[in-house]
């Protein structure tokens, strides 16, 4: 017959001092404030408790204990197993870069019948072909392409309008199907486009050869017809149009939609998002400000900026949370990719909050004549007239010699946050990214002082908003909990 | 109930003077004679005996009475007229009992492979015993080649399988082997297997279709060990699971539905999603209240009905994160109906029973109905469902 | 304006720290004996309020002496987490 021991009998954790896990905090609102692990889980607790922990006078009977135990912020003679566990969820985070470059963007010509204001790259539509990508330079590129060694490539093709050069894409969808006969991989393609050109023959295509389709859709036609004009100040019925012929061709979810923001989105938050409902798109990205169009040197400028453009977001996101609880499932894409950050194990791929960055690592571009960047922005400062981030040219170098090269290399580790002033102790880090492209454009230096960074300044208060919204209403955390594990 | 021991039973002098054996049954008047030489044979009528068979087996007494036999023969109770074409028993007439190891037609075949466990939990329906049981890897080993190779699924559970050491991966190698066509299903409780060595051994026998079910009991340490009644248990089971899945064992985590875990099921349900999202299933269990569980009812009864917010909150997590989950050993009508497509017919039938409180209900073929152990402790909201289609 | 913190309980590396998070609003220069800390702050901008900057930096210094004190005891076990997290990669060959 067996004696059974009670609850406490087991219970070592009051016998001796717990040992601290490492952790990080910040204030999230007043006395208010957010605890954060080295794997992204974090607890929101007020300061008197967080001081308690931190001095070792935290109760192993208070609520506060318990949570911070099973959330791996502390080990005690009970358990050590959360050591593995950090290590195994540490690697889960990371696990993703030894796939190394997984998007791969053909710039293939920089004609384009629109002029939007805010574009940097491109050219008239004169059909003249100084400016298109040409066979041979996708042929080079592609090598490049194939030596990534990511088990999932994506070609997207950019522009100017991509399908303008129409010839040219079908060559590369050509032979990179042909290549990864034997290469294998799961292979993809993007053509981002305005729509305003889109012929049945490029449909019929596309459809063939199962290629997704993205485009440009800013808002409501008065907005969308000011940020983007075109000959017949069309642009937006031609977008709708093409959207709806795209998907009746294509599926449904083979076309997606993105929204530039400017200055003249940033009152209209509300009038976007409805845009996009009615389009019964799925969700929306409410996509930050580019400093990449303007000459923003002045702190304060960006500052004012980014006050701006926080309220323009937590309109949009506060909208779109209402329009869940009444039952639309509406994702916001920005914050869905944070929330996976923070609420599940794995990891996002956007380039932008990847630390190390995502220069070269996530993405590369082969621009028309065979330069080669370390991302879109990137090519859009070569535009401005700075080469910083140009790694080379596909006709002059091979693979190792463009991935090797100091010009992607020191950028990279430079910029790493869990070195740099400001991230590295920063409770926000495992949320954020490093951005060395924005921060050499707009403070001259790879990792920028972060007080005066607008992408941390910016992403600082979505990170506390998402937080504060979670804490404030369960239903609000159920939709969240929702959108990280969807996307 | 169906009966899979017999004791106290009759065997005839040629039985007694051949001695205790493992064998497969047979049902076939054309049975090939080879076969028959290492076969039971089971008089069904007494017109209809085949010759030749190593044994022969009756549930109805007069037919062996009539069939004046000099071969071995037995004689069982009327309840195990359930045995039929590729069954297999053991005989042992020496103690007089017969125990039935496999049968064809169902497709709940357990192999208990000890009785001795490290751990001790609250709410274990096999109590462990401190015995030199190892005869019965030896048995299981014999009767394995003869086991219908068409068969689905068998099962390992104990106490702890673990405990066998080296014999525990003999005889998964053997299943591998012997049976290349069907699943291992095998419970444990995983702390042997942080001793990584063990984890990598089972790998190494590269079988076809195995899976690990491993128990967790609460997100927290203290509240596991409390379950298991073993310090240290948690750790050493978590550290376990990582060893396994590191070697590439597919692994399903099993929660026992009752006070202690419902307490906290929704926070070990977004532990599991944050730290174990590799797991391949996860089983919610219902309590079968037999062995320790009825010495332990006051730390552990919960009415189903009383966690319902509690599992819909878990599964919802788990489903969310990509894990599979499903629900065992509840009756339908005590989940919430938007559960119930998670419910599995889980309880081996030869302990399931129905009450007489689901007379008319229109999914009993679907519900999994009770443990016949639990005797008569169940919900207080059975109630027959009548609306939805069967 | 110039504050003092006290070399006791205060160290520059929480100061430098607090100075750094509010250089939107402040540029602080250090003077240090054994006895204190002398901080020299001023303001980037005429619109700043250097009294409430002043208390910001204050409770900065506090905050970061504990974000020290956590990190100095914790730095083990980070070092042995990511040391595990690295050892099972599979990408350096034995």
């Amino acid at each position: 017959m067996s004696r059974f021991r009670e609850a406490e009998h087991f219970d070592s954790s009051g016998d001796g001092p717990y040992t601290m896990l490492p952790w990080r905090f910040t204030n999230l609102r007043d006395d208010q404030y957010v605890v954060t692990n080295m794997a992204g889980e974090y607890l929101s607790l007020p300061r008197e408790k967080l001081e308690s922990f931190a001095t070792g006078k935290l109760a192993a009977d208070e609520a506060t204990y318990a949570e911070l135990k099973a959330r791996h912020f502390l080990i005690d003679d009970d358990t050590n197993v959360a050591i593995d566990l950090l290590a195994l969820k540490t690697r889960t985070k990371l696990a993703p870069l030894a796939d190394f470059t997984g998007l791969h963007i053909f710039v293939a010509t920089l004609r384009c019948e629109h002029s939007c204001p805010y574009c940097q790259v491109s050219r008239a539509n004169d059909n003249r072909t100084e400016f298109d990508m040409s066979e041979a330079t996708a042929t080079k590129s592609l090598d490049l392409v194939f030596q990534s060694p990511s088990p999932a490539i994506k070609i997207e093709f950019q522009g100017g309008e991509p399908l303008l050069n129409f010839s040219l894409i079908k060559f590369v969808v050509g032979e990179a199907k042909k290549r990864n006969e034997a290469a294998r991989r799961d292979l993809a393609f993007v053509i981002a486009t305005n729509l305003a050109v889109l012929t049945d023959e490029h449909l019929e295509f596309a459809r063939e050869h199962d290629i997704l389709i993205s485009t440009s859709l800013d808002g409501p036609a008065d907005l969308h017809n000011r940020n983007r004009p075109r000959p017949g100040r069309d642009s937006h019925q031609r977008a709708i149009d093409g959207i709806k012929r795209a998907r009746s061709a294509l599926g449904f979810h083979h076309v997606g939609a993105l929204m530039t923001t400017t200055a003249a989105s940033l009152a209209r938050a509300k009038d976007i998002i409805d845009e996009y409902v009615h389009m019964d798109f799925g969700g929306i990205f409410l996509r930050p400000l580019s400093p990449y169009g303007f000459a923003i040197k002045t702190k304060f400028y960006q500052s004012y900026d980014q006050r701006r453009w926080l309220d323009f977001y937590f309109e949009g996101l506060d909208y779109i949370i209402d329009l869940n609880l009444g039952g639309l499932d509406f994702i916001e894409h920005y914050a869905a990719m944070v929330l996976k950050k923070m609420l599940t194990p794995s990891q996002t791929s956007y380039v932008d909050l990847m630390s190390p960055a995502g220069i070269g690592i996530g993405a590369l571009v082969y621009n028309y004549n065979g330069t080669v960047y370390v991302s879109d922005e990137s090519r859009m400062l070569a535009e401005m007239g700075d080469e910083t981030f140009a790694l080379g040219n596909v006709h002059d170098h091979g693979f190792a010699e463009l991935m090797l090269s100091e010009k992607l290399l020191e950028p990279l580790e430079k910029s790493f946050a869990a070195s740099v002033p400001g991230c590295s102790w920063c409770a926000f880090e495992p949320y954020c990214g490093s951005d060395p492209v924005f921060h050499h454009a707009t403070q001259g230096d790879f990792v920028g002082k972060k007080p005066l960074s607008a992408f941390c300044t910016r992403n600082m208060a979505v990170f506390r908003g998402l937080i504060e919204r979670m804490e404030a209403d369960e239903k609000v955390r159920a939709i969240f909990e929702r959108w990280a594990n969807l996307i | 109930m169906i009966p899979l021991r017999a004791r106290s039973i009759a065997f005839n002098d040629a039985a007694i003077a051949t001695g205790g054996r493992i064998m497969r049954l047979s049902t076939n008047l054309e049975r090939p004679a080879p076969l028959r030489r290492s076969e039971g044979f089971v008089i069904v009528d007494a017109e209809n005996i085949a010759p030749g068979f190593a044994w022969y087996i009756s549930c109805a007494g007069e037919a062996l009475k009539g069939a004046a036999l000099d071969a071995p023969s037995v004689e069982l109770p009327a309840e195990f007229g359930y045995l039929g074409d590729g069954d297999v028993i053991s005989v042992e007439p020496k103690s007089g009992t017969v125990r039935v190891l496999f049968r064809r037609v169902s497709a709940y075949n357990h192999f208990l492979l000890t009785e001795r466990c490290n751990n001790n939990c609250l709410m274990c329906s096999q109590p462990p015993r401190a015995v030199q049981d190892g005869w019965i890897v030896d048995e299981i080993l014999e009767a394995l080649p003869l086991i219908d190779r068409s068969a689905r699924e068998i099962g390992f559970t104990g106490g702890e399988p673990t405990l066998l050491g080296e014999r525990f991966i003999e005889l998964v190698r053997a299943t591998e082997s012997y049976l290349p066509n069907t699943s291992l299903h095998v419970l444990s409780n995983g702390r042997n297997f942080a001793n990584d060595r063990l984890a990598a051994s089972v790998a190494a026998v590269r079988h076809h279709d195995l899976m690990l079910g491993i128990p967790l009991y609460s997100d927290l340490a203290h509240l596991h060990d409390y379950v298991v009644q073993a310090d240290g248990a948690f750790d050493e089971t978590v550290r376990g699971i990582l060893n396994l899945k590191r070697h590439g064992v597919r692994i399903e985590i099993r929660a026992v539905l009752q006070r202690p875990t419902t307490e906290r099921l929704p926070q070990l349900a977004r532990f599991i999603a944050r730290n174990l999202l590799f797991a391949d299933h996860v089983a919610l269990m219902g309590l079968e209240v037999t062995g320790f569980a009825k010495a332990n009812l006051n730390r552990i009864w919960i009415d189903p009905v009383d966690y319902g917010s509690e599992l819909r909150a878990a599964v919802k997590i788990l489903m969310q994160a990509g894990i599979k989950t499903s629900i065992y050993n509840s009756q339908l009508c005590v989940l919430p109906e938007d559960l119930r497509p998670y419910a599995r017919r889980s309880i081996s039938d030869w302990k399931q029973e129905y009450l007489p409180a689901c007379d008319g209900c229109s999914v009993r073929a679907k519900c999994a109905g009770f443990f016949a152990t639990s005797g008569m402790k169940h919900s207080r909201a059975i109630t027959p469902i009548f609306s939805e289609a069967a | 304006m110039y504050i003092e913190l006290p070399a006791t309980g205060f160290s520059l590396e929480a100061a430098k720290r607090a100075a750094y998070d509010l250089m939107a609003q402040i540029d602080v220069s250090f003077s240090v004996n054994e006895k204190s800390i002398g901080c020299e702050l001023s303001a980037v901008r005429p619109d700043v309020d250097l009294i409430s900057a002043e208390r910001d930096f204050r409770r900065g210094v506090l905050d970061h002496e504990l974000r020290l004190s956590i990190e100095r005891q914790t730095e083990p076990l980070r070092t042995a987490i990511l040391a595990l997290a690295f050892s099972n990669t599979g990408l350096q060959r034995e």
